[in-house]
């Protein structure tokens, strides 16, 4: 069957060449006689035939793959893009956020929960599975990998689910485990540690995927940026054309430079005690907070996604009294369903307490009272309710204020580390461009491997002499072939 | 008076080009335009013309012709379907039965001569042995084939010496001197040193300078046509060239270019299907290079149309058939 099908797509090909040919003269054309030996070759080494037929198909195919994967690249960045702008929308600091008009939520909420579940009971199902206990050491085995640098655990807490929010995917369950986290505060007696570490595991979660992709456009920009700092009349991109005093000065310039980059580099090195690593910051969460973590953080979070806003991004952070202030939500909402509610009217409870002590924007917080009877949750706590009722949240003060205090003031401090691998990146690129002066950077003479590759062609070339090419029945060469078959060797008197 | 008998013998040095399958659609074809064929199947041994045409468990074979209970021929034409149409099949064959004696092969060309038709179509059998050259030089058109491969073309180019010598043995064969320059079939008394026209003609100004002219009509007489068989493109129909060239050097005579038929698989259907392809598509590729052939052997040209199963022939005949001026 399969062989009938080749014979017959190999008539078919035949007889399409033999119309054209019959038609069009096409192998009397200068292409044809020039492609000639080469098409013979191809059809007598299988080896060659088969490069060929993997060519035609893998090139297009490599191409396309390529343009896909750029594709894709693109559009994650885009979506990149869109996430880091939705994040500053729905930072709870965000006075805009406050503004947000209350059914917008809702309706995500809703869409949100449509395409993965179908009742309440599966999200609850999946929140009990959700709920792991890590240990100090998976955490700091986490975060070494991730290299995050954990700050107010509170007030970030809120930040990463809302930040989740904008992924359709991850939002329902980094949204039950912020209520689930609330319901903790209401119901159980507060463990740090373990609210930390819950905490720090869900930052690790979902921001690890968007700080690995930010870090990575991070590190474009540099690279980019290091492109950018070179001058237009690059001496090394054309080197070897240069006189010799313009190639002593071109060196000595980059000499200069690299001499240059190294001394700052030595000069930040030399300044450990200023250097926060991501580990020495992470290390320092356990022993019991420290400010140059949550410095660290919280300029690197306000560089990330408040570049763009930072007029309105002052007033949310501006006081540490305001943020001491937030985990008294519980305590309004200890006798409602705190599961049951969106972030949206979470965050609205707050409004009156983050906005100026307005009495009359109060009661919106008491809107979610009714909302009782589908409450399903039961936390397990040992705590009375008239205690749960009367607790007042008090989070380490050091660090919330430590927070408050410190960010603004060091926030130069917190690009050390970035400045240090820029140092060290430009030092690369410089010794890079030393090595390679002879060289032009980015044109890397591509005329080399066709050259091979026609070499290689010709070496292969030569042993096809030994298979005896079919002459073509137009030679004298065939008439010679033909006439030596039929007469013998002293047959030769024949004129 | 009659019109002679049109002998058309169909033959080329290798087996397995094409002779059967061309045969029978020349005969369907000569058939179809008005003529009264036979069809007769000379490859005695490997005979397979009435499997081409469907025809199983033929009533009368080869053994036949040597049966002395058969006087009147006629009894053993076989009836084909097709109008105009009769068969002579070569079936009945033994093992050995190819190595039939002069005697008998002279048997069978009187019976073929006796018969009554206006075309009579040879299918020969492979090879350049005297059973098959000697139908072949009955006929008054040779037609020889060859496919573009070299092989094929050295064979036939054996396969047209073999003809010519054997014709001009036939023609001397009162003069042993002069056999033992054309028939080489016994090398031990033969001058094997004649084995082209060019050499022929010297040794024979040399030796039988009388004889000279008889040998040159002889020479000149012999027009075989050609048919390429199974071309594919252009660099097909050039080898078909080459053997031209080839037969014109050594052989010193012209071989007529009838024409080619292209490679296709609606041949190769028409086999299995035992339908002639000119009859089951007769405006396919293969169909129209036949009928150019059909139209050089006969002076005409051909035109076959299929229409809701019915076979229309429109026939011109060339003014240069004898009408002209």
């Amino acid at each position: 069957m399969t062989e009938q099908l080749l014979q017959t797509a190999l008539d078919f090909f035949k007889e399409i060449w033999f119309q054209l040919n019959s038609r069009f003269d096409l192998e009397n054309t200068e292409a044809f006689i020039f492609l000639k030996p080469y098409l013979i070759q191809l059809q007598d080494n299988p080896l060659y035939m088969g490069i060929s037929l993997a060519a035609l198909f893998l090139v297009p195919y490599g191409m396309i793959k390529i343009r896909s994967i750029s594709k894709a690249r693109e559009q994650k960045l885009d979506e990149l893009m869109e996430e880091m702008e939705d994040e500053e929308e729905y930072d709870e600091d965000d006075p805009r956020r406050l503004r947000q008009p209350e059914p917008e939520l809702n309706e995500m909420d809703d869409d949100l929960a449509k395409p993965l579940f179908g009742n309440g009971e599966t999200t609850s199902d999946i929140e009990d599975q959700d709920e792991i206990i890590i240990t100090d050491e998976d955490l700091e085995a986490e975060l070494d990998e991730f290299e995050l640098e954990p700050s107010d655990t509170s007030a970030d807490e809120e930040d990463s689910n809302l930040e989740s929010s904008a992924e359709p995917v991850s939002s329902l369950l980094t949204e039950s485990e912020f209520d689930k986290d609330l319901n903790e505060f209401m119901t159980e007696e507060l463990d740090w540690e373990k609210e930390e570490t819950s905490t720090v595991e869900e930052l690790s979660q979902d921001d690890s995927s968007h700080d690995q992709a930010i870090k990575e456009l991070q590190e474009e920009g540099e690279l980019m940026e290091l492109e950018d700092t070179l001058p237009t009349n690059d001496p090394f991109a054309n080197y070897s054309e240069l006189d010799e005093d313009e190639q002593d000065k071109a060196i000595k310039d980059l000499q200069d430079e690299m001499e240059r980059t190294i001394s700052q580099l030595t000069q930040q090195i030399e300044e450990p005690s200023e250097v926060p690593s991501s580990i020495k910051d992470l290390s320092q969460i356990h022993i019991g907070g420290d400010a140059t973590i949550d410095e660290g953080y919280i300029s690197e979070e306000e560089e990330e996604y408040f570049l763009e806003d930072p007029a309105e991004k002052t007033p949310a952070v501006e006081t540490p009294e305001i943020q001491n202030k937030e985990p008294s939500l519980p305590i309004e909402s200890s006798d409602t369903p705190i599961s049951e509610l969106s972030d949206e009217e979470i965050l609205a409870s707050l409004e009156p307490e983050l906005k100026a002590p307005a009495s009359d924007e109060i009661p919106d917080t008491h809107d979610y009272e009714p909302e009782t009877a589908g409450f399903t949750f039961e936390p397990e706590s040992d705590i009375p309710q008239n205690e749960a009722e009367s607790f007042v949240f008090e989070p380490e003060p050091t660090s919330l204020e430590d927070t408050g205090h410190t960010s603004i003031p060091n926030e130069p401090e917190a690009s050390y580390p970035e400045q240090t691998d820029s140092l060290i990146d430009r030092l690369k690129f410089l010794q890079t461009r030393f090595e390679n002066r002879y060289q032009p950077l980015e044109p890397m003479s591509s005329p080399a491997p066709v050259e091979k590759k026609v070499l290689d062609y010709e070496s292969l070339a030569e042993p096809r002499r030994y298979t005896r090419a079919s002459v073509p029945p137009d030679s004298k060469k065939y008439m010679d072939l033909l006439e030596s078959f039929i007469f013998m060797k002293d047959q030769k008197k024949h004129k | 008076m009659t019109n002679p008998i049109n002998i058309i013998a169909v033959g080329g040095g290798k087996g397995g080009i094409g002779k059967s399958v061309i045969c029978t659609n020349l005969a369907a074809g000569m058939a179809l335009s008005g003529q009264k064929v036979i069809l007769m199947d000379t490859d005695f041994g490997a005979s397979n013309l009435h499997a081409l045409l469907g025809i199983g468990n033929p009533a009368h074979g080869f053994q036949d012709f040597f049966n002395s209970e058969i006087t009147d021929p006629r009894s053993l034409l076989l009836d084909t379907g097709i109008s105009n149409l009769k068969f002579v099949s070569g079936a009945g064959d033994n093992p050995g039965s190819a190595n039939i004696d002069s005697d008998k092969i002279g048997t069978i060309i009187s019976f073929i001569k006796k018969l009554e038709a206006d075309t009579i179509l040879l299918d020969l059998g492979p090879g350049t042995n005297y059973n098959v050259i000697d139908f072949f030089n009955i006929s008054t058109q040779g037609v020889v084939m060859t496919t573009p491969e070299m092989t094929s073309i050295m064979k036939t180019f054996s396969f047209i010496r073999s003809a010519l010598f054997r014709r001009i043995s036939q023609a001397f064969q009162d003069f042993p001197e002069i056999q033992k320059i054309v028939d080489h079939s016994n090398p031990n008394d033969a001058d094997m040193e004649s084995y082209t026209t060019g050499l022929l003609r010297s040794k024979f100004a040399d030796s039988f300078p009388d004889h000279t002219d008889q040998l040159n009509s002889i020479i000149s007489n012999f027009t075989p046509g050609l048919v390429v068989n199974r071309v594919r493109n252009r660099k097909d129909l050039k080898a078909g060239d080459n053997l031209l060239k080839l037969v014109k050097k050594f052989l010193e005579i012209e071989v007529t270019y009838l024409g080619y038929i292209i490679e296709s698989d609606r041949v190769r259907d028409s086999i299995d299907d035992m339908i002639p392809f000119l009859i089951k598509d007769p405006q396919s590729k293969p169909s129209e290079n036949l009928q150019q052939i059909i139209g050089a052997l006969t002076n005409t040209d051909l035109q076959f149309v299929k229409r809701d199963g019915r076979i229309f022939v429109s026939k011109q005949v060339r003014l240069s058939s004898g009408w002209e001026a």
